[in-house]
């Protein structure tokens, strides 16, 4: 017999939501999940203890969510397909299963989108272009699988360019994002619906792909945190690709605890894909709880940060002031001299691997690409000689290797997410953000400021390590996150 | 340092190319790709300059296996 949600809730306790909250969330956050309109921006790490302790049931929370995407989401564009009727079956069964004690973690019955380039059975996969309008996968990505394995309930499908290709952009099969901040800004991108999503409280948890930084720059301009794990430790089987060996997929939250356990659960290796990590994975929580007094932090130069923002130099400024006052050893590196030329680098890999995934599509259906420049950048990347991708990856090489000299040296490398709040200029010379993508390690962004000039859009501060050391990046995340207030900050459209 | 190829030797070479490569690009469509291929070239030739021993190899998957500490 199926259990009602009014008898989900008969067999707890009748204690308001507001009062199971940890103490501390209801100082940083009072109104956080004392009514049921405050459900869509809960942390994935109070939602989880309501559910745990039977306090909240996953179909309140799950209705909760897709009521604030039915009144928000038309100005936020972040869905391209919303799995209503499917999500809510979902929390209906998470309910069941948790009511009978069979509680499977802190994923279960937490909603959750993903971008729309996660092969989704029997939901189409569009990747936002009319290329593959009309493909519905038979087998879910292997990061999709591991959520719906964890009890995760699929929301929906999140916008992205036209092939993740650029980090915004109209042309593709819809309209992209809109940013929850400033509607009349960009939500950066590539995974521009996963960031707008989570900063509209339109979602609980969300993942993303990060080719040339499109976790790192929409989690930037939409204020949440986003990581780009080491190449290697998250599956890309089933996820429509940009660049094998520069593609990367990974968690987006509002909160830096939210992302190591969103990790914990899409991390490991997968016999499905050929470049998956074998090496184990460690409980990413645990780093959380780690001192940073004594931490080896690098950071640029000043003339690495010619032509970044002024707001974004303050910021920044202050976050390094953070990390001393929390005790860490904060000192300036040199950057390998390949890192003048990484940027080509990336661009050349990451073309000819493109041109060669769209072969079959230029072959058979080249006219019917959207009205973006990925036809003609493709096209133009076919002709790249396999001596000049290969040259591209000896230098790829050497820049890797360069790199891991460096940060032998520290813990973590600390600089900007972003060089300017959204909609401003962005073409530095170093901005930071490829070179990660080009060496595999990983790097996480999670807000930093809000700028003044124009006024109010989120600032972010990335922090990288060394392969496979997310746990370091965890731990230096947590302990910024846990000394300033900028991750309670909210967009405008919050209230609405 | 051989002399940049004009605009138009650059669309006889990307046709041959394309046609090498399988791909029957028109006309319209070489005028379009031209500049993002002269955008490919620009960084190939960055690329170029970096000095590399002839022992040099290209990077390998998964990432250098770096110690931590």
């Amino acid at each position: 017999m199926d259990l009602t949600r009014r008898d989900f809730l008969a067999t707890t306790a009748a204690v308001p939501i507001a009062q199971a909250l940890p103490t501390a969330s209801r100082r940083t956050r009072p109104a956080s999940a004392a009514s049921p309109t405050a459900l869509p921006y809960i942390s994935l790490t109070e939602a989880a203890a309501l559910l745990k302790a039977r306090r909240l049931s996953p179909v309140e929370l799950t209705q909760a969510v897709l009521d604030r995407i039915e009144r928000v989401d038309a100005s936020v564009g972040a869905f391209i397909t919303v799995t209503r009727d499917e999500a809510l079956q979902a929390a209906r069964a998470a309910e069941q299963e948790i009511v009978r004690g069979r509680y499977r973690g802190p994923l279960h019955g937490i909603p959750f989108g993903v971008k729309d380039t996660h092969y989704t059975k029997g939901i189409r996969t569009t990747a936002n272009t009319p290329v593959l309008l009309d493909f519905v996968p038979d087998f879910d990505a292997t990061v999709v699988a591991k959520l719906k394995q964890a009890g995760g309930v699929l929301i929906g499908k999140t916008k992205l360019p036209e092939f993740s290709f650029g980090s915004a952009g109209e042309g593709g099969a819809f309209p992209d994002a809109k940013n929850p901040w400033n509607l009349a800004r960009t939500p950066g991108g590539s995974s521009s619906g996963s960031a707008a999503a989570l900063a509209a409280g339109l979602l609980t948890v969300a993942t993303g792909g990060d080719t040339s930084g499109s976790i790192r720059n929409p989690s930037t301009f939409c204020g949440v945190v986003g990581m780009k794990p080491t190449y290697g430790r998250v599956s890309r089987r089933g996820i429509v690709a940009i660049s094998w060996s520069l593609d990367h997929v990974g968690p987006m939250t509002r909160t830096v605890a939210d992302n190591a356990v969103l990790l914990n659960v899409i991390a490991g290796h997968d016999p499905a894909d050929d470049s998956s990590s074998a090496l184990p994975v460690p409980d990413f929580t645990r780093a959380l709880r780690r001192d940073v007094r004594g931490m080896r932090v690098g950071v640029p130069k000043p003339v690495q940060l010619d032509g970044y923002h002024g707001d974004v130099l303050r910021a920044f400024a202050d976050a390094l002031g953070v990390f001393r006052k929390l005790g860490a050893t904060v000192f300036e590196i040199d950057l390998p001299d390949t890192a003048e030329v990484v940027d080509d680098v990336q661009q050349i890999v990451r073309i000819a691997e493109a041109a060669s995934y769209h072969e079959p599509f230029l072959v058979t259906r080249a006219d019917r690409y959207g009205l973006t420049s990925v036809r003609r950048d493709v096209e133009a990347g076919s002709l790249i000689t396999a001596v000049q991708y290969l040259r591209a990856q000896k230098v790829r090489a050497k820049f890797t290797n360069d790199l891991a000299q460096v940060f032998s040296r520290l813990d973590v490398f600390l600089t900007p997410g972003m060089p300017a709040p959204a909609g401003g200029r962005i073409d530095v010379k170093q901005p930071f953000r490829r070179m990660f993508n080009v060496c595999g390690f990983p790097a996480l962004v999670l807000p930093m400021g809000l700028s003044t000039s124009p006024e109010g859009l989120p600032l972010g501060l990335q922090i990288a390590a060394k392969p496979f050391d997310e746990e370091a990046i965890y731990a230096a995340a947590q302990a910024f996150e846990s000394a300033t207030e900028w991750h309670s900050a909210r967009p405008p459209l919050a209230a609405d | 340092m051989p002399p940049q190829p004009t605009d138009a030797e650059l669309k006889q070479l990307m046709k041959q190319l394309a046609r090498v490569a399988g791909l029957d690009l028109s006309d319209e469509r070489i005028d379009v790709d031209l500049i993002a291929y002269k955008g490919h070239l620009a960084a190939i030739e960055k690329i170029r300059s970096v000095p590399l021993p002839v022992e040099a190899e290209p990077f390998r998957l998964p990432p250098a296996k770096v110690a931590r500490g």
